[in-house]
């Protein structure tokens, strides 16, 4: 069966399970008979659209939907003693189920462990309570639910370009708390209080950021303005003198107030990056992206050492020949002229292609 | 087959423990002992079920796990000084305590859950707007003195910024001084004293003569220096232009550690593309 269509189905298997063990056979019959007819659909159709089509025509999830309700109201509106009390094989079902749906999604391998302690104790068990008491013990109820954020933030983990320290840092706390947590309550405020501490980390960072943004503006301005000047346009003059004294200031901001000079910031690979970098290229990962030549982090640095932080005039700027030249940055009009974000996304998914949780859709 | 009393105060006895080590959901340990003191008095489950139904117990347990849990969420957010998203959480366990069975349970905690949900994202959407504020304060700080053009158009961004958290009620010097705005930008003391200072002279930029005279004075000794250079700035822009290609690149992230990026190059054309 399809992975996708494989999920879908599991979806409902949950409650087929549970309210086989709770109706008598004859209560039972009509939900049966419309999961089975899902099933049915589901293994004949191997394309996820095609299943989705066929399942739609049948109208099938309102159907399935519509019996779990009347079996829900079934077993409710019977009279105590008479609800029937599920087997341990029965209340097992219902987590093979949820191992089940697990097994359909790659990244859920710690939760799938829980699963699999879990699942041989109904081997031998006469009541549910026998299974709950054993598991208790184990405290696999709480894993269970643990290792679901844990398998959650793995993935996100592995999607995250390992520059990116604030927010790996993050996740492994996280999944660490995930671990060690006894119960839920504290997961969920361990947890919590990461999330407000990763919450200033992260606005406090892209305050900095925006800044190193700036003064990569100021140097691709100082190029353009010097260009116009250099073909006459002396009106630029004034553009040329006022940007450089932006460039001066917003460095001395960041290696005066934020202790970031340029030797540090190539040496923090998460701010050299924001140097180059021009777009992300795909939405689920930071770990490719659409960057600018990387030679012209020596043209900003001497851009920013000769001439914005020196003595030098505006027109000796204008009539420097530099060592290292700018590589101008390819726009959405060259984009669309040469294909390069088509280009850009074909060699991004061919660097990713061996990560498990990547999908080629180009 | 095992003894179905023992089971239950094994496993009532085995959740007691593990909520008493970590101390963070109370009213579940509450719960959990008086069934345990029940247990100890009943002669089987079912006597056991009984007493506990006449009590409420088995509701009790459900009702508990929410009650806990948000606040323990209270607990958190207080304890990082987001006093709004501390009552959102603190007002759901609340309501969650009136609830009387499942259905009201659930009915209150969305209700609570929902409006206190529409409080944070308004709190967001306020430390957002502030961030921006002080980014264009920033931004205004670094401006030459003569361009006036330039100040103007970051006290217009400023404008934009401000006018929305007036019209919500707030200012930038009163959210400055709560812990949890402030503690969203990396400013100190001394430099909010700036910011703020900033923020009134950006109310109505004006041009700073001395600047704008130095500015002036530049720009005509440029002209001057430059005057008769034409060719020399034409070899300047060639010898940019015979090496300055216009490229795109592929930045790729280190496999598993932090480290230097790869770059490979997708697209290379001439200067003038």
């Amino acid at each position: 069966m399809n992975d996708q269509v494989a999920q879908m189905v599991s979806g409902f298997k949950l409650p087929y399970e549970t309210y086989k063990g709770m109706l008598t056979p004859e209560e039972f019959a009509p939900l049966e008979a419309v999961y089975s007819e899902m099933m049915e659909i589901a293994e004949k159709h191997d394309d996820f659209m095609a299943f989705n089509d066929a399942a739609m025509k049948a109208n099938i999830f309102v159907r399935i939907s519509e019996e779990i309700e009347k079996a829900r109201q079934i077993y409710e509106t019977k009279p105590k003693e008479e609800r029937k009390t599920p087997s341990a094989q029965s209340f097992i079902a219902q987590y093979k189920a949820l191992y089940d749906q697990a097994l359909a999604a790659p990244h859920t391998y710690k939760t799938r462990e829980v699963y699999e302690k879990l699942l041989p104790m109904g081997e031998g068990a006469e009541t549910p309570l026998e299974v709950v008491a054993a598991a208790e013990q184990e405290n696999l109820f709480h894993k269970i639910g643990a290792m679901g954020v844990y398998d959650t933030y793995k993935l996100d983990y592995d999607k995250t370009d390992p520059n990116e320290e604030l927010l790996r840092n993050y996740r492994t706390d996280v999944m660490r708390i995930c671990e060690e947590s006894l119960t839920n309550d504290e997961m969920t405020y361990r947890i919590d209080m990461r999330v407000f501490e990763h919450n200033r980390e992260n606005n406090r960072d892209n305050f900095i950021i925006h800044l190193i943004a700036n003064l990569v503006g100021c140097f691709l301005d100082i190029e353009l303005t010097k260009s116009w000047i250099r073909i006459g346009k002396l009106e630029y003059l004034a553009g040329l003198i006022a940007v450089r004294e932006e460039a001066k200031s917003t460095y001395k901001v960041l290696v005066d107030e934020y202790g970031l000079d340029w030797d540090k910031a190539m040496t923090i690979p998460r701010y050299k990056k924001r140097f180059v970098m021009q777009a992300a290229i795909l939405p689920e990962t930071t770990r490719v992206f659409h960057a600018m030549a990387p030679e012209n982090l020596e043209w900003m640095k001497e851009m920013l050492f000769e001439e914005i932080l020196s003595d030098m005039s505006a027109a000796e700027m204008a009539l420097r020949k530099p060592k290292n030249v700018f590589h101008p940055l390819t726009l959405d009009e060259h984009s669309v002229k040469y294909g390069i974000g088509d280009k850009l996304k074909v060699h991004a998914q061919e660097v990713l292609k061996d990560y498990y949780w990547f999908k080629p859709s180009f | 087959m095992a003894d179905l009393m023992d089971l239950t105060k094994t496993y009532h006895e085995t959740i007691r423990a593990r909520l008493e080590k970590t101390g963070l959901s109370p009213s579940q340990l509450e719960v959990h002992k008086r069934i345990l003191e029940l247990a100890a008095t009943s002669s089987d489950v079912n006597d056991l079920e009984t007493k506990k139904e006449a009590e409420g117990l088995t509701f009790a347990i459900s009702k508990t796990l929410s009650i806990d849990n948000w606040m323990v969420k209270a607990k958190a957010a207080k304890e990082a000084e987001d006093m709004v998203a501390a009552k959102m959480f603190a007002d759901t366990a609340e309501a969650a305590k009136k609830a009387t069975d499942n259905a009201s349970l659930g009915a209150a905690i969305e209700e609570a859950s929902t409006k206190g949900m529409e409080a944070l994202r308004e709190q967001e959407d306020i430390r957002n707007t502030f961030l921006d504020a002080v980014s264009a304060i920033f931004d205004y700080r670094n401006v030459h003195g003569g361009y006036l053009d330039k100040k103007r158009k970051f006290a217009d961004n400023l404008k934009i910024h401000d006018t929305k958290l007036k019209s919500k009620g707030k200012s930038i010097a009163e959210l400055s001084k709560v812990s949890t705005f402030r503690q969203s930008v990396p400013i100190t003391d001394e430099q909010w004293q700036t910011v703020l200072k900033l923020y009134e002279e950006m109310q109505s930029p004006t041009v700073d003569p001395e600047a704008q005279a130095k500015l002036t004075e530049e720009v005509n000794a440029a002209k001057q220096a430059l005057s008769g250079k034409s060719d020399e700035m034409k070899a300047v822009t060639e010898h940019i232009n015979a090496k300055g290609t216009r490229m795109a690149y592929l930045g790729i992230a280190p496999k598993d550690a932090p480290g230097p990026y790869t770059f490979e190059k997708i697209w290379e054309g001439g200067c003038d593309e």
